[in-house]
């Protein structure tokens, strides 16, 4: 009988590799386009067409390497077809961005003071800004003291030992020394990290345009909360929960402990794949405003009225 | 909001310390009020963080600006602490009017001209209007 779970996966490793090959030109077709000039659109049409000849070539290598294994499958090398998804990387990073970026140049200028002649700032000071108050690491400091005292208080129980060694404090050791290092990260290296978040460069535009202001706001803020409540607390709380379980090493939880980690980990992934694609979203709009506002201030005559 | 001109002769120190002294002056920034982090403004600016110390330093010498421990750098006086005796306060005080005053005139103002700006700016930082 031919196991279920074994037929989804292979279908499912099947359909990897065209998916993720196929994601980066589709993105950058449904991709809004805002251009300004003629040359701007060559560029642009010139972006997709070349990331559309690398997408078929690369479909076309990992047709290739399908149809070797459905014709020799007793070459292991064959049967790894799904690894041509890697392709997705170079189709990504090295063709996709760059037509994103010339189908809407705005967006993608830097967010910096680079060589304006004329530069303005804010005088608020945005450490007196920051999202995360003393409440919220009371709040993560009393968790994380929780699950260490749980790690912790495994030592008043005897470890089992089998021909002079005891795997359970081994398995302690470890659960214990990774709990620690993730505190020492949380509490000693996460704030200041949070600090220079809230120093990074806002530029402003010649006139201090209160939207340009919000928007940079909205987005420090959001950014913050984001890396606070994912790689300050729900990491830390989840491997927290996953090292007090291993410390303990109750009997026959080793299953279902292995998939609640599976779904947990790959939902922590999700949310922080969501929340990166967010703040980059959210980061060239701001970049958008800016250059719009600065050309408003070099060209003042093709301002509306 | 502070803006500086990195193609200007006025060295950039220079410029923060005026403009942050009109902010002052003009009860824009008032006592008590934060200043952003030498690091912060730096990287709004695009500058190097030594100039922005070295304006809140010389800021801070003539008692316009402290630096409190957990508050960064705060407004404590409006008034700047003075540099000589009364008298001679007064005596550099008219050196610096009367070079903005003989370039007024070189420039081609009037001295009616040159009047209404003066009491313009004179009722703007005092709030007189």
């Amino acid at each position: 009988m031919v196991d279920p779970y074994i037929v989804a996966a292979r279908v499912l490793l099947l359909l990897l590799a065209p998916f993720m090959l196929l994601t980066p030109l589709l993105f950058v077709l449904l991709y809004p386009k805002k251009l300004d000039s003629d040359a701007q659109k060559l560029q642009a049409r010139s972006s997709i067409f070349w990331l559309g000849i690398a997408t078929a070539f690369s479909l076309a290598l990992w047709l290739a390497w399908l149809t070797a294994s459905l014709v020799a499958p007793q070459h292991p090398f064959f049967r790894f077809h799904h690894f041509a998804s890697m392709l997705f990387f170079p189709l990504w990073f090295a063709m996709a961005m760059p037509a994103c970026a010339a189908l809407n140049p705005n967006a993608f200028k830097p967010l910096t003071p680079g060589q304006a002649p004329t530069r303005t700032a804010s005088l608020v000071n945005r450490q007196s800004q920051n999202p995360i108050g003393k409440f919220h690491w009371l709040l993560n400091g009393t968790v994380m003291a929780l699950l260490m005292v749980g790690i912790i208080s495994r030592c008043f129980f005897p470890f089992a030992e089998v021909e002079g060694r005891s795997v359970e404090l081994t398995r302690w050791v470890i659960s214990f020394a990774i709990f620690t290092a993730l505190c020492l990260f949380t509490f000693l290296f996460f704030p200041a990290g949070i600090r220079s978040m809230l120093e990074e460069p806002e530029p402003l535009d010649p006139h201090g345009s209160p939207e340009l202001q919000r928007l940079y706001q909205e987005n420090r803020t959001s950014k913050i909360r984001g890396m606070f409540w994912l790689l300050g607390c729900a990491v830390p709380w989840l491997m927290g929960i996953m090292m007090l379980a291993q410390a303990w090493a109750w009997p026959g939880l080793g299953t279902s402990l292995g998939v609640a980690g599976a779904v947990a980990g790959t939902t922590l992934g999700v949310a922080g794949a969501w929340m990166g694609t967010a703040a980059t979203f959210r980061a060239m709009k701001v970049a958008e405003l800016k250059a719009k506002l600065d050309a408003q201030a070099s060209h003042p005559s093709s301002q509306t009225p | 909001m502070i803006s500086i001109a990195v193609n200007s002769q006025i060295p950039l120190h220079d410029q923060l310390v005026s403009q942050l002294r009109a902010l002052i002056a003009a009860g824009t920034l008032a006592t008590g009020d934060e200043l952003p982090t030498v690091r912060q403004l730096a990287n709004d600016l695009g500058i190097n963080q030594n100039t922005v110390a070295r304006a809140y330093r010389e800021l801070t010498d003539s008692g316009l600006l402290a630096s409190s421990r957990g508050r960064g750098t705060i407004v404590i006086a409006t008034t700047e602490r003075a540099q000589g005796r009364p008298a001679e306060e007064r005596k550099r005080l008219e050196a610096s009017l009367s070079t903005a005053l003989t370039d007024a005139k070189i420039a081609g103002f009037s001295a009616s001209e040159t009047r209404s700006m003066v009491e313009r700016l004179i009722e703007s930082l005092w709030k007189l209007a």
